[in-house]
């Protein structure tokens, strides 16, 4: 043949020895498994993958060094290989330091002289893969979610930033009108005033929201829960005189959680606010605050006597944006609002129970060690 | 000058701006507020079904952004009544949305007869009488 002719050193070859080179320095890992599941072969880079010697894998049985939540799903496939079915799947093996290694796995039955030995196999690293996959599929979730907050900011702008700004252009070609009486003049300036109070108000709780979410890198610190309830109770005390509530802790001793401590004053400040200002006019007003432990977890309640909610009614939109349940009370209806963005981000829970009349209960509940 | 306006709105600083717009601009002689929109569903089916005196006013605001019953609601809860109330009475959307997919859908909803933003402006009052006249009566 005219290509051997000018290239004689390659038919001293033998077919067998090419198989041997094209063995051992593949680039992918190959391996044959004898039907008991021992590797009874071994190329170079199963020995790179796992970190291992040769001689410390070879008769030794290959399940070993796949990933324990793999090892049914890897197992299912070897029983079938050795029925005699191809098979192509991935799994997650795990190298002589820990780590895992994404593979994708190609397995043969092996035949000798039409009698089933064993199997024979390529795997293919494709951790890298699998790590831009998972990276790409981070992105794409991000973005959604930022999509979803961009989509929410234009429904923001176009209603409710809207709604005082058409009042106080409403009231300020009012009080342009000659012969108003003097009383109407008197409530127009007067709801100018709220109404410029309202949007300023609206403004701040954008740009808290805003900044939500870079605030979830924040650093945790431990934090002593009843303390905390104390000083958002000290905080409010202006409101609570208003409203001439009593407002009591009650704890089961004192409990540490690790967080951060600014979302949950937020949280409890905002759900404490709550509480006073869904009252009922029909009695006075009480407060309870109760904090206990379960198991890994802080249980926080604020219980009202309030007028309560239809939940049938209210649903699933108690904790959206700009959503108000309540006639006839002064709410920007971001509060609850907060309160779910933030305990989310702490990786917490919140539920609602409540009685139209009869008051509501909110329960926080958050991991006492909250890493991220 | 119109017999009766209804004003459907949850904020009462937009009830006492659009009544005292109205007022100083003579626009009703009889202009009735409603905070809560059940309420005001509940007068107005009750003229149209004639099951009580009330006659049906010849103006409805309405405000689209309201707790538990949106302006959306409201209309779709008129609607089965649509031919009682169509040759008696207008109902115009007055909300501060600037939304335009909710022009679009007022523009598809036939007991709408128009989509006005809050505030409302002395010029939209006169043509809104002008526009009244004569088909009205």
């Amino acid at each position: 043949m005219y290509s051997t002719n000018l290239n004689p050193g390659i038919n001293s070859l033998k077919l067998e020895r090419l198989n041997r080179l094209l063995f051992n320095h593949y680039p992918d890992a190959v391996y044959s498994i004898t039907i008991d599941g021992r590797f009874h072969t071994v190329n170079d880079k199963v020995c790179q993958i796992l970190q291992k010697e040769r001689k410390e894998l070879l008769g030794k049985g290959y399940q070993l060094h796949i990933h324990p939540e793999h090892w049914e799903n890897a197992l299912q496939h070897f029983t079938s290989a050795r029925e005699g079915n191809p098979q192509r799947y991935q799994t997650v093996v795990r190298n002589s330091s820990g780590e895992s290694v994404f593979i994708d796995v190609t397995n043969f039955p092996l035949k000798v002289g039409g009698q089933l030995v064993g199997i024979f196999g390529i795997a293919k690293d494709v951790t890298v893969q699998q790590e831009r996959e998972q990276a790409l599929w981070r992105t794409t979730q991000e973005l959604q979610r930022q999509n979803d907050e961009l989509d929410l900011f234009r429904k923001i702008v176009a209603h409710d930033f809207r709604s005082p700004i058409a009042r106080i252009l409403g009231l300020g070609s009012l009080l342009q009108k000659d012969n108003l009486p003097p009383a109407t003049h008197q409530t127009a300036v007067s709801a100018l005033m709220q109404s410029a109070q309202q949007l300023d108000a609206m403004v701040r709780d954008l740009n808290e929201m805003l900044s939500l979410r870079h605030q979830g890198q924040e650093a945790r610190e431990l934090c002593h829960i009843e303390n905390l309830v104390k000083l958002t109770i000290a905080s409010l005390q202006q409101e609570i005189k208003n409203a001439n509530a009593s407002v009591h802790i009650e704890s089961e001793g004192p409990l540490e959680i690790f967080t951060v401590k600014a979302f949950l004053v937020s949280i409890l400040h905002n759900l404490i606010s709550n509480a006073l200002k869904y009252r009922s006019p029909e009695r006075p007003v009480e407060v309870t605050v109760s904090v206990s432990k379960q198991a890994t977890k802080a249980i926080i309640a604020v219980s009202d006597n309030g007028t309560g909610m239809d939940m049938g009614k209210v649903g699933t939109d108690l904790f959206k944006m700009y959503k108000r349940f309540h006639a006839g009370v002064d709410g920007k209806g971001l509060g609850l609002y907060l309160v779910s963005e933030q305990v989310s981000i702490l990786h917490g829970e919140v539920k609602v129970e409540s009685t139209e009349g009869t008051g509501t209960t909110f329960t926080v509940i958050l991991p006492l060690n909250n890493q991220h | 000058m119109f017999n009766k306006v209804y004003i459907v709105d949850d904020d009462e600083v937009s009830i006492f701006l659009t009544e005292a717009l109205l007022e100083a601009d003579n626009f009703a002689s009889e202009c009735r507020a409603f905070l809560d929109a059940q309420q005001a569903l509940q007068m107005l089916l009750q003229s149209a079904t004639g099951t009580a005196p009330d006659t049906l006013p010849d103006v409805i605001f309405l405000d689209l952004n309201m707790p538990f019953i949106s302006g959306w609601d409201f209309l779709d809860a008129l609607a089965p009544y649509e031919q009682a109330l169509k040759n008696q009475c207008r109902i115009y959307i007055l909300t501060s949305s600037v939304d335009e997919q909710e022009r679009l859908r007022a523009n598809e909803t036939s007991l709408v007869s128009g989509f006005l933003q809050k505030p409302l402006e002395d010029q939209c009052l006169t043509l809104l009488k002008e526009s009244c006249s004569g088909t009205l009566y």
